[in-house]
């Protein structure tokens, strides 16, 4: 059962967090349904050229974070009542609020200046929307 | 499963110019090893001896239960061996060292030969004369492979691969441990390699073991903190950073020891911290490298 | 020991060294045939040719299979095999000496016969003594390229080897008495000829404990 996932050395971040990430979104959109057999760690780990030991941090993980669930002997599988939907646009948004912070910080805008900035583009979105 | 495929202890093989020494390794089987480290650290050395190749001065070995060098012909039956500086007889062709190879190891399997063959995009009917630096590393790769041994050690099997051969032969590497019992330790200089498809890394300097850890909290304890410090202040080295650059107001401390709390001294003394940054494996390998060389802050 | 390990290498090298086996076969057909075609010209130039043939043979094929293998780092991968130092020497001196004596008997035999048939039967002494030579260099060099594994030292023994044939033969051949035994007609065997046949026997011998008892102490295989 190949994953089609993709890990990037491109990508800034380490690899586990890139494949829980994908398992996430798998989730969401539900190419996984809640219950389904994923693939063992093994599996993954070959198919994606990684480490077994990064593949099981990532599926610790994903099951500390309620989205897997992984029986000795059986594998592992989507948790039942899983979901991530929202839970992958909250982080979206926090890794995209956390870039505009670092970015206000080096132009030297404090909080109260990187709101008003915040509060112009949301008035502008909107009123292109509405046209 | 969950035993050991190899074990070193307090190795060691003095030569005129070069000592090993104080060798303690251990390849737990299903596991892939990377074994990293500068040019003349020893790590052939070290992989010779684990095929029995060298006799060592001091210390044990066992592989797959056998202990070398005295038991290295039964032990050799499920390793495979490719090393750089190795090679194949010139006048043949591929497909008579696979017959050859195939003659001695009833494990071979054709079907997979046959496979590998075209993964690696070689023809059986060349000579190994003809052939390319990185054709003959297939090559080589290939009928170690195709026998599918318990063991496989690898002396820079991607130097000199192009990416494509590269990929590929991360790809059978990885597949090894989708088969119970079987195990991998390969040396390598691509960092990348070795940062991706490792369960672990050891790292060898200079005839000795520097870090053998499992690569996941390998990589947790290593990062760059950088910090904005007070006009005229320095900031002192804390316990656990082996490098510490200032410049002006901004400094960056790398550290081999990173806990949580690290950004909270610094801010406890006045700096302010602008980011944790994790490190890609050659950025380690170097400062690690760097520093035992040079000393801290160099 | 495996035997059939030893067996495979060994087959493996006579493979590899076919060409040679083969040019040496020649070579040994064309010596024998210009002897055969009679005239002491003919005869001098066959000798001579086949004793050119036995050293070659006695010197590529080692030197070929032991030191190049050992140069081009083919010997990392036979001994990445399952074969333990001892079977590894075993193989390579059956297969060397297997090939070399092939072709040694085929032409020596061929030449001392030939010289009983054709009257010279008293030059049968210095015959054996003068083939001998090449074999013992042969062991030589196939004990000091096994052990030293050095292109060096093995170039060093193939020519001291080849130098001390002509010197050899140049004084052993001006002694009075062997040269009376040798014209005399008739087959003599004199002391001094047995006691250097006797020499070349042991060099061989020698050469060959000593290959099997260092090859079993080397604690660095490559």
């Amino acid at each position: 059962m190949l994953s089609g996932f993709l890990i990037s050395q491109a990508d800034g971040r380490p690899m586990y967090l890139q494949i829980m990430e994908q398992v996430k979104r798998k989730v969401a959109v539900g190419d996984w349904q809640p219950g389904q057999v994923i693939p063992s760690i093994r599996q993954l780990a070959a198919d994606l050229r990684v480490s077994v030991i990064t593949v099981k941090r990532a599926y610790l993980e994903l099951e500390r974070e309620g989205v897997i669930v992984t029986q000795h002997g059986k594998g592992s599988m989507v948790a039942q009542g899983a979901d991530v939907s929202s839970r992958i646009q909250e982080e979206d948004l926090m890794q995209h609020l956390e870039r505009a912070v670092r970015a206000a910080e080096v132009l030297g805008l404090d909080s109260e200046a990187l709101q008003s900035r915040l509060r112009e583009v949301t008035a502008r979105l909107t009123k292109e929307e509405t046209r | 499963m969950n035993g050991v495929a190899a074990r070193l202890t307090g190795v060691g093989k003095d030569y005129r110019y070069f000592s090993l020494d104080d060798i303690h390794l251990e390849i737990p089987e299903g596991h892939i090893v990377g074994f990293i480290g500068p040019n003349g650290a020893g790590k052939s050395t070290t992989i010779r001896i684990l095929m029995g190749l060298v006799h060592q001065d001091r210390g044990e070995v066992s592989v797959l239960g056998h202990r070398m060098p005295a038991e290295q012909v039964a032990a050799k039956w499920d390793i495979g061996f490719a090393s750089e500086d190795m090679q194949l007889y010139e006048s043949e062709t591929l497909d008579w060292h696979m017959r050859f190879v195939r003659s001695i190891y009833e494990a071979w399997d054709e079907d997979y030969a046959r496979t590998l063959r075209k993964r690696f995009d070689l023809r059986a009917e060349q000579r190994i004369k003809g052939m390319s630096h990185g054709q003959r590393t297939k090559a080589m790769l290939l009928l170690v492979l195709a026998r599918r041994p318990r063991l496989l050690l690898l002396d820079e099997p991607t130097t000199g691969l192009d990416p494509v051969a590269r990929h590929e032969v991360l790809r059978e590497l990885t597949d090894v441990l989708t088969e119970d019992g079987r195990s991998v330790l390969f040396s390598s200089h691509n960092t990348q390699d070795v940062e991706q498809i490792s369960d672990q890394i050891t790292f060898i300097d200079r005839g000795r073991i520097v870090e053998s850890r499992d690569k996941e909290s390998f990589l947790e304890r290593w990062r760059r903190v950088r910090v904005e410090v007070p006009t005229g202040v320095r900031l002192p080295a804390l316990a656990g950073v082996i490098e510490l650059r200032q410049d002006g107001r901004l400094a960056v401390a790398t550290t081999n020891a990173f806990a949580a709390d690290m950004p909270q001294v610094y801010e406890a003394m006045g700096a302010r911290v602008q980011g944790v940054e994790r490190m890609t494996l050659e950025e380690i390998f170097v400062a690690s490298v760097q520093n035992s060389r040079e000393g801290p802050g160099a | 020991m495996n035997y059939a390990m030893v067996g495979r290498l060994v087959l493996k090298d006579w493979y590899l060294n076919r060409l040679a086996l083969s040019l040496a076969v020649a070579g040994g057909a064309v010596a024998l045939g210009l002897i055969l075609r009679g005239g002491e010209l003919a005869g001098v130039l066959g000798l001579s040719f086949a004793f050119v043939v036995l050293i070659l043979i006695g010197v590529i094929p080692p030197m070929w299979n032991i030191v190049q293998e050992r140069k081009n780092k083919s010997l990392a991968f036979v001994m990445s095999l399952p074969v333990s130092a001892m079977e590894f020497t075993t193989a390579k001196v059956v297969a060397n000496a297997s090939l070399y004596c092939l072709v040694w008997l085929g032409i020596v035999a061929s030449v001392l016969w030939m010289l009983a048939a054709g009257g010279y039967a008293s030059w049968i002494p210095l015959g054996i003594l003068a083939s001998l030579a090449p074999m013992a260099a042969f062991f030589l060099l196939v004990a000091v390229a096994l052990v030293t594994e050095s292109e060096k030292w093995s170039m060093v023994v193939m020519g001291a080897c080849n130098v001390s044939y002509s010197f050899a033969w140049f004084l052993l051949v001006r002694l009075p008495q062997v040269r009376a035994d040798a014209t005399s007609g008739a087959l003599v065997w004199s002391s001094l000829i047995v006691s250097i046949i006797a020499i070349e026997l042991g060099v061989i011998v020698l050469s060959l404990v000593l290959t099997f008892y260092l090859q079993s102490r080397k604690t660095n295989f490559i």
